[in-house]
């Protein structure tokens, strides 16, 4: 103890996540987790760091919502995950086994384990096969079961989802966005997945189709103890369905708390700023005290300190100069701001 | 030139329907915007909202034709307008934002070029002279660095600052309205609000009326002087904004309104309307939101009226008219009670 380094006291004092969490296995354990695609140009190749070392628990049962603009990584940390494309650096963990490492036939026959639900069901669904032929799909791909059981599994999952075994028949140009989505989480379940990841499900919906999906969703997760990525760009979404709540941005968490926590006190400048822009409707129109006309940073050209100094209005001469840590403010809080402390201010209760 | 009484936009019974035959896109709709008011057009995809702008402005694409109702702009008849007349609607008159603003700016023009194209070829102004005034627009909208963004291409522009760019555009010509159609739905949250922001503030000082045409009831209420909510393809509700927000008569806004806010109900679950409204335009008979309303299905005894005749829109109150029998005035008991 005497003899420990300054700066190993100094973070004991403010621990941080990635420390906290590096003995702390959960069900899905994401750490360091990276993605860099290559951008090639006559001056030749730089790197984007599209996701650039994400840690992130998420207990079996749980959802944790990310929330972030765009470009922020939420949607690459989706396709990372899904092993949909390559991590550059990092691990991911699910239930204990290594979930990067397999490749090949060990991938496939794994793939069940983590399905995807994409923003887009119109593009999530071949328009030339019948609702039932794309459910089916998949269970034969994986062999599951014979053509006739697949079928009654099929007819069964489309109870599940609220559509009538009518739609098994069906083009989807003969149903709505509500209902194609249902078809896509209906067809994501039917693998029995471990871990579903819901990239803006409802997004391309409608304000009256939204609510349908977010209930099912709900409704699934309670009746079959769903574990779940809830990535949207919509606060409001993620406040309604999520248990914890990880915030995004330029491909960092900036701050990860449980729900309601993230909602009474805020603590990085920029969760506060989305709040504010997502509760318009209570905050009035004027945005100046949480965002200066700052430009988002180029993924091209990340500033060595803090990636949200351009848009800040508490910036402080040192945030230019080095990045800070993801550091614990209470128990299950966690900010990625030097200055958290000095500014942090009360703001909207989650549910009023 | 009119006096201020009269609307400056006025549609009456405007009815656009497909010049092969079928059932109208926009169905006997009128609204009026009065000088230097917000008014928000508010519905879900489908109903008709942006059909009605594209109406107004004579931009309706090949395949739908106005077959009745009048447009009167300024105390003119849009319907009617050709060639040099509809080239000064459009622009002098009134201006339009979109959605997609990169897609609206020309890739090959730099940004100065093209917000001057309103002072250039609208009011034959000097190149010198109007790049300079692109200049001032340009840091009136809050672009940084406006010098350097004026010789930008577009592709080089974030979508925030190309409807910024888009906004100096419109602006440029000094409309009289201003349809902004989605304008924030493309961006990101935090700069959708920073945009709304500052047309608010370019409204208030420039005192132009805008029609604000978005499925976003948040964006309205935060914006809006006054509200009309479409529905497959009609107004169902109209009024002012605070009083729409606080007081909806039409089940359609009061579930819109619950579904819009994601906060759960008693039951900890999300309010949903049931159904779909994507062939509601189809329903011969009867009020078109009645297949999903929970009035009727309640109320027995509006049943037969909700089923079997169509509600006019009619007055329920200060400058506030509904379309619908639980809210006409002999069947304000049921109204309360839904």
């Amino acid at each position: 103890m005497m003899n420990a380094p300054i700066h190993a006291i100094a973070r004991r004092a403010t621990p941080e996540y990635e420390d906290l969490m590096r003995n702390e296995a959960a069900f899905l354990s994401v750490d360091g987790l990276s993605k860099h695609y290559t951008f090639r140009s006559f001056r030749g190749t730089r790197p984007i760091k599209s996701l650039d070392g994400v840690t992130l628990r998420v207990a079996k049962g749980e959802i944790l919502g990310i929330v972030g603009e765009s470009g922020c990584g939420k949607s690459t940390l989706a396709k990372v995950i899904t092993r949909l494309t390559p991590a550059t650096a990092g691990r991911v963990m699910l239930d204990g086994r290594d979930w990067l490492a397999p490749k090949g036939e060990a991938l496939r026959r794994r793939r069940p384990e983590v399905q995807l639900v994409f923003q887009d069901p119109y593009g999530a669904l071949d328009p030339r096969m019948t609702i039932g032929a794309s459910m089916m799909a998949p269970l034969a791909a994986h062999g599951m079961g014979e053509a006739r059981a697949r079928r009654d599994r099929v007819l069964a999952m489309l109870e599940e989802v609220g559509l009538d075994a009518a739609f098994f028949d069906r083009l989807p140009s003969q149903c709505s966005g509500g209902q194609l989505q249902r078809v896509v989480i209906g067809r994501a379940l039917l693998l029995e997945p471990r871990l579903l990841v819901c990239d803006e499900p409802t997004s391309a919906l409608d304000a009256s189709m939204r609510t349908q999906i977010l209930n099912l969703l709900m409704d699934l997760r309670e009746k079959r103890g769903l574990t779940m990525l809830m990535i949207s760009h919509d606060l409001r979404v993620v406040r309604h369905m999520s248990d914890r709540i990880a915030v995004m941005y330029a491909g960092k968490v900036v701050e990860v708390a449980p729900r309601d926590r993230l909602f009474d006190a805020p603590a990085h400048p920029y969760t506060r700023a989305l709040i504010a822009s997502a509760l318009l409707e209570r905050g009035g129109i004027d945005l100046s005290r949480h965002l200066r006309d700052g430009e988002v940073p180029s993924p091209l050209d990340m500033p060595e300190g803090c990636r949200f100094a351009t848009r800040c209005p508490h910036v402080q001469p040192d945030c230019a100069q080095l990045e800070p840590g993801l550091k614990q403010t209470e128990a299950a809080h966690f900010v990625r701001c030097r200055h958290w402390d000095s500014h942090a201010a009360p703001t909207i209760p989650p549910h009023a | 030139m009119n006096d201020a009484s009269e609307p400056l936009l006025s549609v009456e019974n405007l009815t656009v329907a497909p010049a092969a035959g079928g059932a109208p896109i926009i169905d006997g709709l009128s609204l009026s915007v009065r000088k230097g008011e917000v008014l928000a057009l508010v519905g879900e995809s489908g109903s008709g909202k942006s059909m009605t702008a594209l109406s107004i402005t004579r931009l309706l694409p090949r395949g739908l034709r106005v077959t009745g109702g009048a447009v009167r702009f300024d105390g003119q008849d849009v319907l009617a307008m050709e060639g040099a007349a509809l080239n000064r609607l459009r622009g002098a008159g009134i201006g339009m934002l979109f959605q997609q603003p990169q897609a609206m700016l020309d890739p090959t023009a730099r940004v100065r070029a093209q917000v001057a194209e309103p002072l250039t070829i609208g009011r034959g102004m000097p190149r010198k002279a109007a790049f300079a005034r692109v200049i001032d627009l340009m840091r009136s909208v809050r672009i940084p660095a406006p010098e350097a963004r004026a010789m930008a291409y577009s592709f080089e522009l974030s979508g925030g600052m190309a409807q910024r760019v888009m906004m100096a555009t419109a602006l440029a010509a000094e409309p009289q309205l201003l349809i902004a159609d989605e304008p924030t739905t493309a961006l990101d949250v935090t700069v959708q609000a920073q945009i709304l922001q500052l047309l608010k503030a370019e409204q208030a000082r420039r005192q132009f009326a805008i029609l604000l045409i978005t499925h976003d009831l948040t964006v309205v209420q935060a914006f809006a002087d006054r509200i009309a909510v479409m529905y497959a393809g009609r107004i169902v509700e109209e009024g002012p904004a605070p009083e729409i927000m606080a007081n909806p008569r039409h089940p359609y806004t009061r579930a819109l309104i619950r579904c819009s806010l994601l906060e759960p109900e008693a039951d900890g679950r999300l309010l949903a309307i049931p159904g779909s409204g994507a062939r509601a335009r189809e329903i011969a008979r009867g009020c078109r939101f009645a297949p999903r309303c929970a009035v009727p299905a309640r109320d027995a005894a509006l049943h037969p009226a909700c089923a079997g005749q169509e509600p006019d829109l009619l007055g329920c109150g200060d400058d506030h008219a509904v379309r619908c029998h639980a809210c006409a005035p002999h069947m304000s008991q049921s109204a309360s009670a839904a």
